[in-house]
């Protein structure tokens, strides 16, 4: 099979990142209003309880929250066509920077957390659906099981009570070494793994009891080769489709694991946005992690173009 | 049949061989990091949102920040004021002039010298409207101040103001007037203080790091740096605790109290705050009555809450302030009496029972939901039926700030901790009529005239026992007329590795100083 052209994959591209363009917009709007529906006055919560109403009015002033809403709305738009995402309310810094700041610890946690994942469900998906009845197979389904339904903030405080507290091999909390990211990414890789292991299985499985690999056997073929060449890699689109939508959705910060091991990610910055009803901020994190979205979702096309020829001709044709 | 084998031998062995290379690495990069200096390691729950000394909002941060700046007067471990970068002062008889002679050669980290001139620019700057001070009204009417040498100042209040050194004392931090000029009405995010610390970093969400002031004025500071490492979970504060990656725990579960009481490594301290916890009666319909309110109070069994509910973090109420706030006056507690409650509410003639509603906060008070289980449950057995709503504190606040026509609950769970331990900042805020919701905060719209009166006069009362006698006289009358089911003083709950000795305490028992503290 021929590689694709190189102007049509710019132009493919291009054309993705257009029809993404009023997805967003809507998406803006949409937040903008409802985070003004939520219960909860901003410049009360800074304020506090116990301080008086003419306090909280100045506070509300300095904010800009008295204007109406469809001025703040111009404001906020017109902030962002310049890139600029405005001004956290509760720690008064650009929203962007605060992003950011967090953003490579929320990476470093996802990426790790999806290594060992993909690492570990992979191999146990693939091996039990070739030996289904044995005891890698059974491995296989206690593992997703496991994975599938621990709650992740009470698999995360045993692991903690036992690899620190107990043992005193690894902190606690916290980052800054590699030892620090150990039990949060086993901790999120768990969960991970449940999802992965059962889709590796089911379709490799799937693969195995298609044609063509009835076909590859008949040919002669050794196993080696009909598993790997033949049923693995066809079986690999819907794993990737799931990894991607999967480290889609860790890097908008994983709050619960977040929480539990004082991770400084964009998941723990954004349950502080909500619980202090930073409106900018809130704003902020849901249009990245839209963003990032939209960008992971066009990976994972091309990634497909890649991996199955078929999906190649059809993306590059169609535009 | 032997190649098969052969693949899912490799896979497997390919899965163990990653898993144990990162678990490796993980151990060996632990090795390395034992900690050269003993720095002092302390778990919070939150972040810092500023180091702005004038937008200051929370306690725990307010804490973090006192490090780095200092106030003009400060507290013993009594709760009395003491000198701080002020050494002496002098009150006018009219009580609307204080003279404080200043602190001299003490330096600000950014090395200029603090005078009086400094004062006079953070007190213009805590009164320009426009900038943030969240707590602008709660230091007090302060109308200005002015410098009568360098190191004097006066700072003039628009009305006589009893508490205010208490309230100098927990709002106003002082920065260089240099700093107040670079930055303006905008943000300081680089501070510029005379406190025993300097920060070091502040990385978000993770930790802040202090280091000792060499030029600070006190005495030797013996902890040289100090961490606060940001733990939201309570849990993992706790362990972190247990397992030594931080010295000092804010806040470790409630229910673990007693464990770590138990745990030979770690002491706990339990100081008193500032907060007391009730629930506000909407003074409507059957609630109306005096009786039913005295029933609701003698139908709920607080110390049984304190000691069940709060594993004993509390003090149960005997007036509708802490025990340690000036002006408290202890009254005769409404005991736990479930005939009584029976008996007075059958004398205000609904023996039948009744049907309320409450709106109560979930995750912001200590055990805040269970408590207001328990209260439910000790109202059904003196047959008031009690229907709950919980709810996150943004949209609790939000309903309980509604005036009273857009009211549709008739009672509410909350807490009321100001600043100051003084009988002022929650008795008035809550109990003048001029304070109701929506002009106030007062959640009770309590409107009693001699109440008024008093509390009017106990503010501006300059002679310390007739002031605690007028608020004797209006804790008398509030106690009778029972505004509120009178709950409880909150309890602190800190847990410190034991060779930490000589933590200060801030008697409003939610702060805790380290300037003083030394490892065993």
């Amino acid at each position: 099979m021929e590689a694709p052209p190189k102007m049509s994959l710019a132009r493919y591209i291009a054309r993705r990142v257009l029809q993404a363009i009023p997805t967003l917009l809507i998406l803006i709007v949409f937040m903008f209003i409802l985070v003004r529906i939520l219960p909860g006055d901003p410049a009360r919560l800074i304020a506090g309880l116990e301080a008086t109403e003419e306090d909280v009015e100045r506070i509300r002033e300095v904010l800009g929250l008295n204007k109406p809403l469809h001025e703040q709305f111009i404001d906020y738009m017109s902030g962002l066509l310049r890139g600029d995402l405005g001004t956290s309310i509760k720690y008064d810094r650009p929203v962007l920077e605060e992003i950011l700041a967090r953003f490579p610890k929320t990476l470093e946690l996802a990426i790790a957390a999806e290594l060992i994942a993909i690492a570990l469900a992979i191999p146990l998906g693939v091996v039990s659906a070739l030996k289904p009845y044995t005891k890698t197979g059974l491995l296989a389904t206690i593992v997703s099981l496991i994975g599938s339904s621990m709650p992740i903030y009470w698999l995360g405080l045993m692991l903690i009570y036992i690899f620190s507290v107990q043992l005193r091999l690894l902190p606690s909390s916290g980052t800054g070494t590699l030892a620090h990211l150990v039990l949060p990414a086993v901790t999120l890789a768990t969960l991970l793994m449940g999802n992965l292991v059962r889709i590796t299985r089911a379709s490799v499985l799937e693969a195995l009891e298609s044609n063509y690999i009835v076909t590859a056997r008949s040919k002669g073929l050794r196993e080696e080769v009909v598993v790997y060449r033949h049923a693995l890699r066809n079986a690999l689109i819907p794993i990737i489709t799931i990894t991607g939508l999967q480290l889609g959705a860790l890097l908008g910060g994983a709050i619960l694991t977040e929480t539990v091991f004082a991770w400084p990610g964009l998941g723990q910055l954004l349950l502080t946005a909500i619980n202090s009803r930073d409106y900018p901020l809130i704003q902020g994190i849901i249009i990245f992690y839209a963003v990032i979205l939209i960008v992971i979702n066009l990976v994972i096309d091309i990634a497909y173009a890649y991996i199955d020829p078929r999906v190649r001709v059809s993306l590059w044709s169609s535009g | 049949m032997r190649r098969r084998v052969g693949l899912s031998t490799r896979i497997v062995a390919i899965a163990v061989v990653i898993v144990l290379v990162v678990a490796l690495a993980g151990y060996f990069l632990l090795q390395q990091e034992a900690p050269v200096e003993r720095e002092l390691r302390v778990a919070i729950g939150i972040d810092m949102d500023t180091v702005d000394p004038h937008m200051q909002t929370t306690t725990l941060v307010f804490n973090i920040n006192r490090h780095i700046y200092d106030t003009l007067v400060w507290f013993n471990e009594d709760g009395e004021i003491i000198p701080w970068l002020a050494t002496e002062w002098s009150i006018s008889r009219d009580g609307l002039e204080y003279t404080f002679k200043l602190r001299q050669g003490v330096k600000f980290s950014d090395g200029t010298e603090f005078d009086a001139y400094d004062v006079k620019a953070n007190i213009d700057r805590w009164l320009d409207p426009t900038v943030k001070v969240p707590t602008r009204s709660q230091l007090g009417p302060v109308k200005g101040a002015e410098v009568i040498d360098k190191y004097t100042i006066k700072i003039i209040l628009e009305d006589a103001y009893a508490p205010f050194l208490a309230a100098l004392a927990n709002y106003l931090m002082i920065t260089s007037q240099e700093a107040i000029e670079e930055y303006g009405n905008q943000s300081i995010d680089e501070p510029v203080g005379t406190g025993p610390y300097i920060l070091k970093s502040w990385e978000k969400e993770s930790e802040i790091v202090l280091e000792a002031n060499p030029n600070w004025w006190g005495p030797e500071l013996k902890i040289k740096k100090i961490v606060w490492k940001i733990i939201k979970e309570a849990g993992t504060r706790e362990s972190a605790l247990l397992a030594g990656d931080v010295d000092v725990a804010f806040l470790p579960p409630a229910a673990d109290k007693e464990a770590l009481e138990n745990n030979p490594d770690v002491d706990i301290y339990i100081p008193v705050t500032n907060r007391i916890l009730f629930v506000g009666i909407m003074p409507r319909g059957p609630l109306e009555n005096k009786l039913v309110r005295q029933a609701l109070n003698y139908a709920v069994d607080k110390e049984a809450i304190v000691n069940e509910v709060l594993f004993g973090l509390g003090i149960p109420a005997d007036a509708p302030i802490p025990p340690h706030f000036f002006g408290y006056a202890k009254m005769d507690p409404y005991e736990y009496d479930p005939d009584k409650a029976r008996q007075l509410l059958e004398q205000a003639g609904y023996g039948d029972g009744l049907s309320l509603k409450m709106i109560h906060p979930t995750g912001r008070y200590l055990q805040d939901k269970e408590v207001a289980e328990a209260i439910q449950a000790y109202l059904s057995r003196v047959g008031i039926d009690v229907e709950l709503e919980t709810m996150d504190w943004p949209s609790f606040v939000q309903r309980l700030l509604k005036p009273l026509d857009e009211v549709d609950y008739d009672l509410v769970l909350v807490g009321w901790g100001p600043g100051v331990a003084d009988a002022h900042f929650t008795l008035y805020p809550q109990f003048h009529s001029s304070q109701m919701i929506p002009n106030g905060l007062g959640i009770a719209r309590y409107n009693n005239s001699e109440v008024d009166q008093l509390l009017e006069r106990a503010m501006r009362e300059l002679d310390e026992d007739t002031r605690r006698d007028l608020y004797r006289q209006a804790i008398e009358i509030i106690w009778e007329d029972a505004p509120w089911i009178f709950l409880y003083t909150q309890r602190n709950l800190l847990a410190v590795n034991k060779n930490v000795k000589g933590v200060f305490i801030h008697p409003g028992g939610e702060m805790f100083f380290f300037y003083s503290a030394y490892f065993e």
